[in-house]
C-alpha cells in the first residue's frame, strides 16, 4: 500500500511516509532527467507515469523498473491526476498540454513542476495563477536557469545597479526552421494521436509535426508551441525579468523582426531594449549599462566589465535573490514548508507572456502594445483575440 | 491609452494602409488545391498575412474583412481546405455582421466545417454569437456536440447562457453534467451561483458530482462571503474546502475569521490544516500562539515546517523568536534549515547570535543556510556586533565572525584582517586568510600589499605575500597582478 505524505505522524515524529508521491505526464526528451532525479532522491517516490505514446511510457517504465521502482502507468493524465496518494505532479509533455494537465493536477490539490514555457496563451497563463491561489498550490516552471549560479550572480548585480542603468540587453534564442504542411501518414499503433492533439485543431498525422526534437518536432510548429522565443526565451527572458526586477510586471512593447530593422525586440517603460539575437559577444545573455556589461551563459560563463564585478560579494543592504543551485529540489522544499519556490506559478506567467506577445507579433507581422498592469493588448482587437485560443471539442480548460 | 496606434504611426512603427478586395481573396483561396503540401502552407501564410495586414489597428477595416470571408465561405468555388482557414481567420477578426453566415455550418454535414464555425462563433465578441451557440445547444442530443458548445458557452461568458445550461447539469452523463457546470461556473454571477446551489440540493444530481457543483459555486461568485461559507460547511471535500478557506480569508468579515481559522486548526485535511496555520500565525490567533509556545515539539514535522516557514509574519517578535530558536537544534535537516532561516527574518539580537553559533556548525548544509541568512538579516546591530568580536580577545567568536563576513561583508575592515592574519592566534588567522581571499576589494589588496613590503618580520611577509597572490587571481584584474607581482 503506498501512504500519502499527507497521512499524518504521530504527535512530535514525521509521518508514515515522509516522501513525497510524484507522477510524471509526458515522458519525452526533456523527462529524463527529471524522472532521474525522482527514482535518486531519498524524499520522493514516484509511483506513476503517464504517456499517449506507449513506446514512451514503457521505455520510461523500464527504466524506473531497473533502478527497483514499480510505477503504475496511465495513458490519461485525469486518471493520474485524481490519485489520492500522489501529492505532485510533473508535467513534461509538449506546450499545448502544460495548462490542462497542471490546473487538472491542482484541483485534485497536487503540487506543480510544469515544463517552460508555462502555458501557450497568455488567458492560460492567467488560468493557472487563479487556479494555484485558489487551491494554494506550489507551482515551479522549468525555467532552471534561475537555479544557476552564475545566472542568479548576473540578475544580482544587474539589479542593485552594479552596471548603472541598463539600456540594452541581448538574448541569443537562434532560429527553428520555417513551419511548414507534412502530408498525412498513418498515426502509429503506439500512439493516441487525437489525445495528443487534446485542445489543438486537428490536423493531418506526421511524424515530423509530433516527435520531441530539441531542433524542430513540435516545437516548430504555432500550434504547438511558441517557437524560439517560447523555448529559450522562457529561459533568458525570465533571466532578464528577474534583473530587472519586473516578475510582477513586463515589457510594453513588442516589435517583430523585419518590422523596424533586422531583430525582433521589446522595450520597458522605463528600462531596457531587449534584443533578440543581436550581438550578445557569445553569451546567451548580455546585459549593457552606462557604466559597464554582464555577459553570462550555461557552463558557468560569467564576465563583467569592469572584471572585479565578477567577484564581489553584495552588501547586505543590497539585493539578494532567491538562492538555489537545484531546481527541482527547491520545488521539493516548497512543497515541504509551503514557502513560494524560485520560479513560481505568476513568475512564469509574467515570463510566458513575453514569449507569448512576441510570437503575436511576429505572426501578425506588426507592433503589439502591451498593458502589463492590467494584463492586455492596447489598440489592437485582433491581436486581443490571440491571447486565448479556441480548444478543440472535449478538451476544454478544467476549472 | 486607446491613441497607441497613432502614436506608432507618428513614430513609424504603425503597418502601411492595406485593402483587401474579393479578387485578392479568391486568388490565395485557389491555392488551397495544390496538393503539394508545401504549396497549401504557403497558401495559408498568404492568406492570414493578407487578412492580418487588411485589419492592423487603425489602417485596417476589420468590418470590410469579415464581410469578404464570409461571402468566400458561402461560395462553391471556395475550396474546403481554404474554408477551413478562412473561418479560423473569422475567428480573429470577425464580428456580429459574420453571425448570421456561421449558423447554417453548425449543424453542416462536413464534421470539419462545423468544428471550425463553433470555434469561430466562440471567439466573436458578440451576443448574437452566445445566442447562436444556444440555439445550437438547444437543438442536439449528441454528446460530443453538447460538451463543445457547452465549452464555448463557457468562452463567451454571457449571463443568458445560463438557463440554457442549467438543464444539462442533470444529464446522466457525468461529463456533459460537469461541462454544463464548469460553463456555469466560468459564465459566473448571482444567478449562476443560484442555479448551482439548486443543483446541489437537487436529488436529481448524482452525488458524485457534488464536488463539482461546490467548486463551481465558488467560481462563480468568489465574492461572495455567503455562499462560500456555504459551502465550506457542507463540503466533504478536502480541495473544496481548501479552496473555500482561501477564498474566506479574503472575503469573510474580520470579525468572522478567527472562528473559521480555530476551526480548519483542528481538520483531520492536510492542506486545509495547514493553510489555517499559516493564516492563524499571520492573524497572531492567541490561542494558536500560546499552543505553539508551548507545543510545537508535540506536532507532527509537516505542521512543523509550516510554522517555520510562516513564523516571522507573527507578532510579537519576541514569541516568533522563541518558537524557532526552539526547533534550531532539530535532528531533522529540513526543520533545521527552516528554523535557521525563519531567524534570518526575525531581526533580533537572541536571533542573530543563534545564526553566528549555526555558522560554525559542523553539517555543511547548517553553515550554508546560516550564512545565506546572515547575509540579509536585518538585525540593526549585526555590523557592530560582528567587529566587537573580531577585534575581541575570544578566539571562537573571532573565527565566527570571520566566516560570516564573507556573506555579509563590513565596510573598511582590511587592516583588521591583516592584523589577524599577522596575530599570534594561528586558529584566527587561518579563517582571516579565507575570509580576506573572499571578501577583499582592489582597495584591501593595496592595504595588504603596503603592508607586506612596509613589514620587516619575514614570516609575516611571507603570509601576507601568499595570500595576496591568491586575491590578486580571484580580482583578476591587469591592477591587481601587478600588485602581486611587486611583493615577489
Amino acid at each position: 500500500m503506498i501512504l500519502s505524505s499527507r497521512v499524518l505522524g504521530r504527535a512530535g515524529e514525521t509521518g508514515p511516509n515522509s516522501r513525497i508521491n510524484i507522477g510524471i505526464v509526458g515522458n519525452g526528451l526533456i523527462s529524463d532527467g527529471h524522472r532521474g532525479f525522482c527514482l535518486t532522491q531519498k524524499s520522493v517516490q514516484l509511483i506513476a507515469l503517464c504517456d499517449v505514446n506507449k513506446q514512451k511510457l514503457d521505455k520510461a517504465m523500464g527504466d524506473a523498473k531497473s533502478k527497483g521502482i514499480t510505477c503504475d502507468s496511465y495513458s490519461d493524465s485525469g486518471e493520474l491526476c485524481a490519485r489520492t496518494d500522489l501529492d505532485a505532479v510533473m508535467v513534461t509533455t509538449p506546450d499545448h498540454w502544460h495548462a490542462a494537465i497542471s490546473i487538472d493536477a491542482m484541483r485534485h490539490g497536487k503540487d506543480v513542476f510544469v515544463e517552460k514555457p508555462m502555458t501557450l496563451t497568455i488567458a492560460e497563463g492567467k488560468a493557472m495563477c487563479a487556479t494555484a491561489e485558489r487551491h494554494g498550490r506550489i507551482v515551479q516552471v522549468g525555467s532552471q536557469q534561475r537555479s544557476n549560479r552564475s545566472f542568479r550572480k548576473a540578475a544580482e548585480l544587474v539589479r542593485n545597479g552594479y552596471i548603472g542603468t541598463v539600456h540594452t540587453v541581448v538574448c541569443r534564442l537562434g532560429e527553428f526552421a520555417e513551419p511548414t504542411q507534412f502530408p498525412e501518414e498513418p498515426v502509429p499503433d503506439y500512439l493516441d494521436y487525437d489525445r495528443w492533439l487534446g485542445p489543438v485543431a486537428w490536423e493531418p498525422y506526421n511524424e515530423q509535426r509530433v516527435k520531441g526534437d530539441y531542433g524542430g518536432g513540435w516545437r516548430r510548429f504555432w500550434e504547438f508551441g511558441s517557437r524560439k522565443n517560447g523555448d529559450w526565451g522562457a529561459h533568458h527572458f525570465d533571466i532578464v525579468q528577474w534583473a530587472l526586477g519586473m516578475d510582477e510586471s513586463g515589457p510594453e512593447l513588442f516589435v517583430p523582426k523585419g518590422f523596424d530593422g533586422p531583430n525582433q525586440y521589446h522595450t520597458y517603460s522605463k528600462g531596457p531594449k531587449v534584443i533578440r539575437d543581436g550581438d550578445s559577444k557569445g553569451a546567451m545573455i548580455r546585459f549593457i549599462g552606462d557604466k559597464g556589461e554582464v555577459l553570462v551563459g550555461r557552463d558557468d560563463k560569467f564576465e563583467t566589465t569592469p572584471a572585479e564585478l565578477k567577484g564581489m560579494i553584495l552588501k547586505s543592504s543590497d539585493a539578494h535573490l532567491h538562492d538555489s543551485n537545484d531546481h527541482r529540489a527547491d520545488w521539493l522544499n516548497s512543497i515541504k514548508t509551503r514557502k513560494q519556490p524560485i520560479c513560481h506559478v505568476g513568475i512564469g506567467h509574467r515570463t510566458g507572456t513575453i514569449c507569448l506577445l512576441s510570437g503575436i507579433a511576429q505572426r501578425l507581422g506588426r507592433p503589439v502594445k502591451w498593458d502589463p498592469v492590467a494584463q492586455e493588448i492596447i489598440g489592437d482587437p485582433v491581436a486581443t483575440r490571440m491571447m486565448d485560443r479556441p480548444r478543440r471539442a472535449g478538451y476544454a480548460l478544467p476549472i | 491609452m486607446k491613441i497607441f496606434p497613432a502614436l506608432l504611426l507618428a513614430a513609424g512603427l504603425a503597418a502601411p494602409a492595406f485593402a483587401l478586395d474579393s479578387a485578392a481573396l479568391s486568388a490565395v483561396a485557389a491555392k488551397f488545391t495544390n496538393p503539394s503540401g508545401e504549396a497549401q502552407y504557403a497558401a495559408r501564410i498568404e492568406l492570414n498575412g493578407l487578412i492580418d495586414k487588411a485589419t492592423a489597428p487603425e489602417t485596417g477595416d476589420s468590418a470590410a474583412v469579415s464581410k469578404l470571408i464570409v461571402l468566400a465561405i458561402q461560395s462553391n468555388d471556395t475550396p474546403l481546405e481554404a474554408k477551413k482557414y478562412l473561418l479560423r481567420a473569422l475567428g480573429r477578426i470577425g464580428d456580429g455582421e459574420a453571425v448570421a453566415a456561421l449558423i447554417p455550418l453548425l449543424s453542416d454535414a462536413n464534421a470539419l466545417l462545423k468544428e471550425e464555425a463553433r470555434t469561430a462563433l466562440e471567439s466573436i465578441n458578440d451576443p448574437k454569437a452566445a445566442a447562436a451557440l444556444e440555439a445550437a445547444l438547444a437543438k442536439t442530443q449528441d454528446k460530443r456536440e453538447l460538451i463543445a458548445l457547452a465549452n464555448s458557452l463557457a468562452s463567451q461568458k454571457s449571463p443568458s447562457s445560463v438557463s440554457a445550461l442549467a438543464p444539462l447539469v442533470i444529464n446522466k452523463d457525468p461529463a456533459i453534467a460537469k461541462a454544463a457546470l464548469q460553463a456555469i461556473a466560468k459564465i459566473g454571477g448571482a444567478p449562476a451561483t443560484e442555479t448551482l446551489l439548486k443543483a446541489h440540493a437537487s436529488s436529481m444530481v448524482s452525488p458524485a458530482l457534488k464536488p463539482d457543483i461546490e467548486m463551481s459555486v465558488l467560481l462563480a461568485t468568489p465574492e461572495d462571503a455567503k455562499s462560500t461559507m456555504q459551502i465550506y460547511q457542507i463540503s466533504n471535500s478536502e480541495t473544496v474546502k481548501s479552496a473555500a478557506f482561501l477564498t474566506l480569508m479574503k472575503t469573510a468579515p474580520a470579525d468572522a475569521k478567527p472562528a473559521i481559522i480555530e476551526g480548519a486548526l483542528k481538520s483531520p485535511y492536510y492542506n486545509l490544516r495547514h493553510e489555517a496555520i499559516a493564516a492563524g500565525i499571520r492573524a497572531a490567533l492567541p490561542s494558536l500562539t500560546a499552543s505553539l509556545s508551548q507545543n510545537i515539539s508535540q506536532m507532527p514535522l509537516e505542521d512543523r515546517l509550516i510554522v517555520l516557514a510562516n513564523i516571522h509574519t507573527l507578532k510579537p517578535t519576541d514569541a516568533a523568536e522563541k518558537i524557532a530558536l526552539s526547533q534550531i537544534a532539530s535532528a531533522d535537516e529540513t526543520e533545521r534549515i527552516a528554523a535557521i532561516s525563519a531567524l534570518g527574518q526575525i531581526p533580533t539580537k537572541a536571533s542573530f547570535a543563534a545564526l553566528l553559533q549555526a555558522v560554525g556548525a559542523r553539517e555543511p548544509w547548517a553553515n550554508q543556510a546560516a550564512s545565506a541568512a546572515i547575509a540579509t538579516v536585518k538585525f540593526p546591530d549585526a555590523e557592530a556586533t560582528l567587529l566587537t568580536m573580531l577585534k575581541g580577545a575570544s578566539s571562537p567568536d573571532k573565527i565566527l565572525a570571520l566566516k560570516a563576513i564573507v556573506t555579509r561583508p563590513l565596510p573598511e575592515i582590511g587592516m583588521v584582517l591583516i592584523n589577524i592574519i599577522t596575530g599570534s592566534d594561528e586558529a584566527a588567522a587561518k579563517e582571516a586568510m579565507k575570509s580576506f581571499y573572499f571578501t577583499a576589494s582592489l582597495d584591501d589588496l593595496r592595504a595588504l600589499c603596503a603592508e607586506a613590503t612596509s613589514t620587516a618580520d619575514a614570516d609575516k611577509k611571507k603570509s601576507l605575500n601568499s595570500i595576496a597572490s591568491r586575491i590578486a587571481t580571484r580580482i583578476n584584474t591587469e591592477e591587481a597582478a601587478a600588485l602581486a607581482k611587486s611583493l615577489q
